[in-house]
Parts: structure tokens; sequence; C-alpha cells
């Protein structure tokens, strides 16, 4: 099956009979009726799908049988320790491979329907209008529904999304997690691939932040080559709730992350950091959309990239205020370096506010290796080579001296640190 | 062996000579400064000597204690023992001052052949230095020069100095925009560093800074070119006639 063919095949994608949902059949309507995205479409305009579409793959829903046990997988680079893994194989929970913990509890079920804040309001922004939401509603074969328990006190869990495969294959995980009352939660999502085919991971996850609940999350994509990926995730943030995201993707071969957040309930908060890093012909995308549904929120991006040799990056961060929303604050910052001539950067702000008493601002900005900076430390005696490494490092590290979970940003940091080849291929 | 030989340099922008011939010779534990008119040429030779891409080399030889300055790299010259303190130096945000100034600091220990400097006996260091320039030791862990006020800036390039010990230090127009409380502390700074062994090159506009620094050469650079040189009588000179006189001597050169 290619994607491009998709329109024609998916209805060949049936479900044992207990799942025959309505919107089941609305997907699949939706992609018989709808061609993929291509640079016509203004959410994709930028993001070619051009590696992705032509590729024969297999539906791959079945975890491999593969020899894991507990204690392999915290051997695994930057795990962090004290850490609940929770591994994800080909899109599979692997529950045997969890340690089980009172706080919270993961299990697979049938697919759900998506939650209404995610579907109501900006129908254009919305997954509903998203070719691979769909598609995964389609492929995944179950959700995987992690739930923590109320007035649960700092925890940390870490999904690791293994993919092993000897064919092509397309892997659609489907996470759900709902963070009772009252919480205090670190996720992370982590990728890592050992195959040698092609893998296309089609991601959708629905979050949602009750009342009082705090969540500071991780995106880790690192050294994905044929490893391709979109996420989908939406956030729904209830009343007092606080939601920290932090994203770090480097050199991937086509990662596609779209965040969008809705500010459901009064008082909540929203800080999105993004630290991308992209070489040879990486595509990076990320794609914000912060949806101020009720008055007193707060939502913040800082996103900053640093592009090498024929690497494309995207930024696309989208702002709606709703005109009941007063007393909002949204910020947005995106600052990109260009470390070769053929590297590219797209970054669009889109705010459009509805409600007169807020405060909202964006600020864009690339460019290339300052220059002055160089000679200015170079006549210290600092060779061009360490200045400009200092540079690099002080670039990225206003981003991951914003990551919360220690562990995490110190294995980033060493990753970029001079010791580490992270920053010596530019 | 003089520290520093130019004979007959000429230098300027890819399209524009600046520098017209420059011969200058400064030995160890001279203080020379460099005074001339906006536009005559100083930072251009500030520049050069320090190795900046810009500035392409016409004609002439530069040597550093016998060898060919004009083909290392500005990192090497400046372990080598070559120092310019910028007249406007940039702010680096996000690397510190003291990692700035340890890595600095073990590149030049290490063109000697010395081991890096343990942290505890470079912070002391920092520390006991950071008087002398009267640096606030809390400026030493914020950005290389972020949100400093000019005055501030320049303190710290004095700081810098002191810290890395050059063998010749170029000031270019340290005291341009410094009050006289600042510029007392430039001029304690680099009073404090006079040696023997070591020089400096001073590079003004105005008389001023001469009074706290007194220079054993005065050069006058004019159009490109040195046209006169004396020592510190020929400053206060030049400071009360002003450089009209300048013009009209030497307007027949243009």
């Amino acid at each position: 099956m290619k994607l491009n063919d998709i329109k024609e095949n998916i209805g060949l994608f049936n479900r044992d009979g207990s799942q025959k949902l309505e919107y089941l059949s609305n997907s699949i309507d939706f992609l018989k009726n709808n061609n993929l995205p291509n640079s016509k479409n203004e959410l994709w305009k930028y993001t070619s799908l051009s590696t992705i579409k032509d590729i024969d793959f297999v539906q791959y829903n079945d975890e491999k049988i593969i020899e894991w046990s507990i204690n392999d997988l915290y051997k695994i680079k930057d795990i962090p320790q004290n850490t609940s893994i929770i591994p994800i194989i080909n899109g599979r929970l692997k529950s045997n491979l969890i340690n089980i913990d009172k706080r919270f509890s993961i299990f697979e079920n049938d697919i759900q329907e998506l939650n209404q804040y995610a579907k109501n309001y900006h129908p254009n922004q919305s997954v509903e209008a998203d070719n691979f939401y769909h598609l995964n509603t389609v492929l995944a074969q179950k959700e995987i529904n992690l739930k923590i328990q109320k007035n649960t006190d700092t925890i940390q869990l870490l999904f690791l999304f293994i993919s092993q495969s000897d064919d092509n294959a397309i892997i659609s995980p489907r996470i759900r997690i709902e963070l009772e009352e009252n919480t205090n939660v670190k996720i992370a999502y982590k990728f890592i691939n050992f195959s040698k085919s092609e893998i296309f991971s089609n991601l959708f996850s629905e979050i949602i932040l009750n009342q009082n609940a705090l969540l500071d999350f991780y995106i880790l994509e690192n050294e994905l080559y044929n490893f391709q990926s979109i996420n989908n995730i939406n956030i729904i943030q209830k009343r007092d709730s606080k939601f920290s995201s932090n994203t770090f993707t480097y050199n991937s071969k086509f990662i596609r992350n779209f965040l969008r957040i809705y500010l459901a309930e009064e008082n909540a908060e929203a800080q999105l950091n993004g630290l991308f890093m992209g070489f040879n012909n990486n595509t990076i995308d990320n794609h914000i959309f912060i949806e101020h549904l009720q008055p007193n929120c707060f939502s913040n991006q800082l996103y900053k990239g640093i592009l090498n040799d024929n690497s494309t990056g995207i930024f696309n961060g989208s702002i709606l205020v709703h005109p009941h929303a007063q007393k909002t604050n949204a910020f947005q910052v995106n600052r990109n370096l260009l470390t070769s001539e053929s590297a590219k950067i797209y970054t669009k702000p889109e705010l459009e506010i509805y409600a007169d008493d807020v405060k909202c601002s964006h600020g864009e900005a690339t460019g290339l290796i300052d220059e002055e900076m160089l000679f200015y430390m170079q006549s210290r005696g600092i060779s061009e080579e360490n200045a400009k490494h200092l540079l690099l490092e002080a670039f990225a590290m206003d981003v991951l001296n914003k990551f919360g979970w220690e562990e995490i940003r110190n294995s980033l940091i060493s990753n970029i640190s001079k010791e580490n080849d992270y920053l010596d291929k530019i | 062996m003089s520290l520093l030989k130019i004979t007959n340099l000429k230098a300027g922008t890819e399209n524009k000579e600046i520098l017209h011939g420059i011969n200058l010779e400064i030995n160890p534990g001279e203080v020379h400064a460099i005074m001339g008119p906006n536009g005559s040429g100083k930072t251009t030779l500030a520049s050069v000597l320090t190795g900046k891409k810009e500035i392409k080399v016409f004609d002439g030889t530069v040597e550093f204690e016998g060898k060919n300055l004009l083909e290392l790299a500005p990192e090497e010259r400046a372990r080598m023992g070559l120092f310019l303190a910028f007249q406007y130096p940039v702010e680096i945000p996000g690397v510190s001052n003291a990692n700035f100034l340890r890595l600095a600091l073990n590149e030049k220990r290490k063109y000697q052949g010395l081991t890096p400097i343990e942290p505890a006996q470079f912070f002391k260091l920092m520390r006991e230095k950071a008087k002398i320039a009267k640096m606030d030791a809390s400026f030493l862990n914020r950005g290389l020069n972020e949100g400093f006020s000019g005055g501030e800036k320049k303190r710290n390039e004095i700081f810098q100095m002191i810290m890395l010990e050059p063998k010749l230090a170029i000031l270019d127009e340290t005291d341009s925009g410094l009050d006289i409380d600042a510029l007392k502390i430039v001029a304690e700074g680099v009073n404090q560093m006079r040696d023997p062994q070591r020089s400096f090159l001073i590079i003004t506009h105005y008389q001023r800074l001469l009074d706290y620094i007194v220079p054993d050469f005065v050069h006058v650079l004019y159009n490109g070119k040195i046209v006169m040189s004396g020592n510190k009588e020929l400053a206060l000179e030049l400071e009360a006639k002003g450089y009209d006189w300048i013009r009209e001597e030497f307007a027949t050169n243009q």
C-alpha cells in the first residue's frame, strides 16, 4: 500500500466487528474523499511528503516477538532512571514489560472518539481535517490508555516507541492519557528504530489534563534515519492545569510534530519549548496550534532551530484567542540559525485574536553565525571551531535550560557538549 | 629584537586602500600612542594587526617577535601574546564571561606547553584580577558583555587583558565614551600591567587618556600615514592646536 493510493485502498481495511463505529466510517470516508495534502494546502505548504508517499508499506500492528527484558530497556541511551518505561512495540503495548505501579493504570482498549474540545471550534486546524489523524483512526487496532490516579505527585513515565520490522511498515500508535485532578507528572515520548526497512510512524495522541494537573511532556527524536514520523498530539487543559512540552529533534529524516493545545477552562497555562537541528536532507516540521477558549490563560512558545546541509525546517505557530477569552497572555518566539547555504527554514506566526483585553506577541528571526562574535572570540585565542561551538551551544542552551526534567536535560546537554559530536558536524 | 615591526604596510578594504605605507617599530616595555582625526585609519591599523578577515593587506610586512604576523590566524596571534581591546566589544549572550575566559586562557597555556588551569585556581585568579578592573564578581557568570553599559564593556576588555597577560596590548579608542572615573580605572589597569617585557599601543582620538597613561612615543596618523612622531609633548601640542593644524600642514599630501 502506498499513501499515494490510499483513496482507492482504504476501504480494504476492515476491523473486527466489535468496533464498527460511526466515526470509524467517517474516517474511511474522509480518506476516500480527500487527496493526500500537498503544497496547496496551507498547513502543508512547506512540508513535502515526497519521501513517504511512494513507499510500498505493509500495515503493521502486531508486536514483533522480541526477547526484551525490563533491564534491557534501561540500557538504551538517554533513558532516565527512576522512570517507569512503557514499551510500545510497533504501535502495540508490551504490558508484560511494565512494572506495576498503583499510581497509574495502563491498558489497551478500543479506539475512542475524539474529545469534544478538539473538534468543535476551529475546523481547519482540528485533527478532523487532517488525513493522518483519520489514517491513524483506521489503521490503529487498539488505543493505549494511560490514566494517572488523582493526587499522584511527581511520577515519571517514558513511552518507548520501538519499531522493528523486516518490511517497509506503517505503524499507528494511538495513545490516550488522562491526568486526574491534582497530579504532577513527567511523561516522555521517545522513539527508537531497529529496522533496516522504511518505517512510517503515524501517531495520534490525546492528553487530558484535569483540574490542577501538571504535566511536563517530552518528545525525543534523535537520529531516526529510515524512520519517518508524524505526531498529531491534542492536549486538552482544564482549570488551573499546567502543561509544558519540550521537543528535541536531531538529525532525523522526516518529522512532523503537530501539537494542538486547547485551553478549555480558566487559568490554564501552556509553555512549549522546542529545539530542532537538521542535517543532510532532513525535514523537521513543528506545527503548533493553541486555542485560547477561556479567560485568564497563558501560553508561551519558544522554538529554536539550527539547520545544516540541505535540511529544511518548518515552524508554524498559531494562536487563536476566542472573543470570550479576555486577559489572555499568549507569546511566541522562533529563532533559527542557518549554517549552510542550502539549508532552509520556513517560519510563520499566525495570530487570530477576537478578544480585546489580551497581551499577545510574536518574534521570528533567522540568521547566520555572527562573524563579529566569532572574530571577538578568536582575537582572544579561541579557535574558530571552538568559537563556533560556543555560539551554537549558547543558542541551543537557551531552550534546553527550560527543560525541567533534569536527567533528560543533562543527557541532551551532554549530547551537544564538546565531548560529543552533535555540534561538530556543523 | 623589536617586539613589533611594521614596514611599509598598505592595507584597506577590498576596494579601498586606507593605510598607505605605515612604518612603526615597538620594543619590549614601550608605550606608543597613535593619535589622529576620525577616518585617518586608526581602527584599520588595529584590525590588520589582529587579523580581521575584511581587511586586506596590499603591501608591506608585519613582524611580531620576528615572525610574519600577517600569515597567522587571529587566534594564533592572540596565543603568541597579541591583545586588542576593542572599540566596540560585541555582546555574546549565553556564553558566560567565565567560560569564555577560561577557554581563552587554556588555549594560550596549551600554546605555551602548559596544562589547563584547575577550575578552582582559575576562579581565584579571576576574582583577584576582577578587583583591579573594578569588575563586580557577579558579572563574571553573566553572558559575555550581555547588557553591559559602554563603560562596563571597556572595563571588561581591560579585565580580559589583565587575565591574558599579553606581550602587546592594543587599546582601540578604549577611552571613547568613558567618564573620568572609568577612564581612571582603565588607566590604572594598564599602568599596573606596565612591565619591561610588555608593550602597549594606545590608539586614541583625544589626549585625555595620555594624562593617565604616559606614553614613551606619540605618533600622528593622518590619511593612512604616520606624519609625525615625537614624545608625550606632541600629544599636548596636538591637544592645544587641534587636528586642523595637521590637516593644514599635510594637506598637500592628500
